[in-house]
């Protein structure tokens, strides 16, 4: 079984503060200075698949590949997948002019022609979501490019018995619903109930990924003429921070009793009664 | 301009069609007509909300295998044909969003994800949406039809009223697909994550808890405040709460009357999970965390130390009350 993972870094937005999301006249956010993070849904889509190739009954026949949109800051993160034991490590370079933030059209499209014209996978994983657009909608379209099947909101996926299926366990509304399913397929991974993070590789191996060649593909590689990239289905017109409604009253007190006490009198005990 | 609402039977459709319904408030002066599709499993649902503007027509779409998204898609596909709709409006949970997504890559259309907002302007679709990890917020003109929109999720809010008249129903039979790549299923509720979402006092746990064993300790407050217990990501990812209690854009969206949220930093993804609660606390021992940018009352110290004195505070006043309405009834008796 060929296995790929599609992947995205993104800026630890946690770090910055309200003054850093400053947007330019270009709709742009400059996050370039940040510190640059797994998606937390790709990561475990990274762990998930290493799991599924490595652990299950037939690993010497699994192939894994971690592939990723992005610009030479990925690769760290690409070496990194190497030295957990990824066989392949792509990443697709469109340039900085190519803007795809908000066009899944596009990534979708760059994703379903590696897969299809070099890739040659019959298993899919992408994280729900990811990305600065936010768009939730990689997974969906690259199932419907390649014509193939998908399940989101995955948690859970092992091999079947039969080992010419798998079991796909996923959340619904107030449900778990579980799967035993055919290939190819497409998984779009949802928050993960066991090992979320991605292992952490020895000395040893960290060296050996390091010295890995990522393989660099442009967007002609894949038969995609600049054109195709272009064309989106929506046009971003407008990037703002939302302004907050609330005036947060802050309590004053000695200590934490006062201050408990303060919150459950005056702000509480009516609300509570309901 | 034509609009559809798609709507389905298996989840709660009162409060789908308020959440719908919200969206509808841009659009509605430009809407010619707007039509409810139903989909359902065995058998069609007994009441079908009263929506703010007239429905021309309600169509009851049978689906045989309603956890199966492709076979969902083959029926709208074939009813879209038909109709020729230029808006189809779906839900906000998880099968809303797949169907807005994939439908339009199928008709050609246009499609958008948790909208917040869609507005008219110059004869075109805009829609508002949170991104970057909702720290921004980001206006999408569509740009082709039909304009495919999954509104995004608002908490269990108001649903709307029930109306039995089903005078107008209309069933439209389809032919099904044969799915041959799926080969079996199960279905298990999970209890856990329907008490949260429907909790009206919530306690929000962050990563200021710092263990599993703190986190027991806060079920406890949690209980004695009759609130219902969620977590940030961190704490889930920990392993300090469980998955169903995640809170934020990935997990519940919450509007509980009454939320705590206590050791929570703030970040984008959990205050889009309880930012439309009705009265917001936050605790936290830094001044400055995005937190406090959100709620009503704000309190700088350690979370432990707060809520303990706030249970204990809780556990006395329940204490009398409880004294106080058996010395009535004694008086009664």
């Amino acid at each position: 079984m060929k296995i790929v993972v599609c992947f995205k870094t993104l800026a630890d937005y946690p770090m910055l503060t309200e003054r850093d999301w400053r947007v330019d006249e270009q709709h742009q956010v400059d996050l370039a200075w940040v510190r640059q993070v797994y998606n937390c849904y790709d990561e475990s889509a990274l762990e998930l698949a290493l799991q599924l190739a490595h652990d299950g009954p037939d690993a010497a026949a699994c192939e894994t590949t971690a592939l990723s949109i992005d610009d030479s800051r990925a690769d760290l993160f690409l070496r990194h997948l190497y030295a957990v034991q990824y066989d392949r490590a792509v990443r697709i370079d469109c340039g900085e002019e190519v803007d795809l933030r908000f066009n899944p059209l596009a990534v979708s499209l760059l994703l379903a022609s590696y897969i299809r014209e070099i890739g040659g996978q019959q298993l899919v994983l992408i994280g729900s979501e990811g990305g600065m657009g936010d768009n939730r909608q990689t997974g969906f379209l690259v199932a419907e490019r390649l014509g193939w099947p998908c399940i989101r909101e995955v948690i859970d996926v092992v091999p079947e018995e039969s080992r010419e299926c798998l079991c796909v366990t996923s959340r619904r509304e107030g449900a778990v619903l579980t799967q035993t399913v055919g290939l190819p397929l497409v998984l779009v991974i949802g928050n993960v109930l066991r090992s979320p993070y991605l292992r952490v590789p020895t000395l040893k191996e960290k060296l050996a990924g390091k010295k890995k060649q990522v393989l660099v593909l442009s967007p002609t590689d894949l038969a995609i003429a600049p054109d195709n990239l272009s064309g989106n289905d929506r046009t971003l017109v407008g990037l703002f921070r939302q302004r907050q409604d609330r005036q947060c009253v802050m309590l004053a007190g000695e200590n934490a009793r006062e201050k408990a006490k303060t919150l459950y009198h005056q702000y509480l005990a009516e609300r509570l009664k309901g | 301009m034509k609009a559809a609402m798609v709507m389905h039977a298996d989840a709660d459709i009162l409060l789908q069609a308020a959440e719908l319904n919200s969206l509808l408030a841009g659009p509605a002066d430009h809407l010619d007509s707007l039509e409810m599709w139903l989909l359902y499993h065995e058998k069609p649902p007994e009441n079908i909300p009263r929506f703010a503007y007239p429905l021309a027509a309600i169509r009851l779409l049978q689906v045989d295998a309603p956890d199966v998204p492709e076979a969902v898609l083959h029926v709208l596909q074939q009813i879209q044909s038909n109709r020729k709709m230029d808006m189809l409006l779906f839900c906000s949970d998880g099968l809303g969003q797949e169907l807005c997504t994939r439908l339009a890559y199928r008709l050609g259309g246009s499609s958008a994800l948790t909208v917040e907002r869609c507005l008219v302007v110059d004869a075109t679709i805009a829609v508002e949406r949170p991104v970057y990890g909702n720290n921004l917020m980001a206006r999408i003109r569509l740009e082709l039809r039909p304009y495919c929109l999954s509104v995004a999720k608002k908490g269990k809010g108001s649903p709307l009223e029930a109306t039995r008249d089903t005078a107008f129903f209309e069933t439209v039979n389809l032919p099904p697909l044969q799915i041959d790549w799926l080969k079996a299923w199960a279905i298990e509720v999970d209890e856990g994550e329907s008490a949260l979402a429907a909790a009206e006092i919530v306690l929000a746990v962050g990563n200021g808890v710092q263990s599993r064993e703190n986190m027991q300790k806060m079920q406890v407050v949690a209980d004695t405040l009759g609130a219902e217990i969620g977590a940030s990501r961190p704490v889930v990812m920990s392993a300090w709460s469980d998955m169903n209690r995640l809170i934020g854009m990935s997990g519940h969206i919450l509007s509980p009357r009454i939320c705590i949220a206590a050791g929570v930093s703030g970040a984008g993804v959990f205050r889009g999970g309880i930012r439309n609660s009705r009265f917001l606390v936050a605790i936290n021992t830094d001044k400055q965390a995005a937190i406090f940018e959100i709620a009503d009352v704000g309190i700088v110290d350690d979370l432990f130390a707060v809520l303990f004195e706030l249970e204990s505070i809780v556990r006395k006043a329940t204490a009398q009350n409880d004294a106080v309405a058996a010395q009535e009834r004694q008086n009664g008796d």
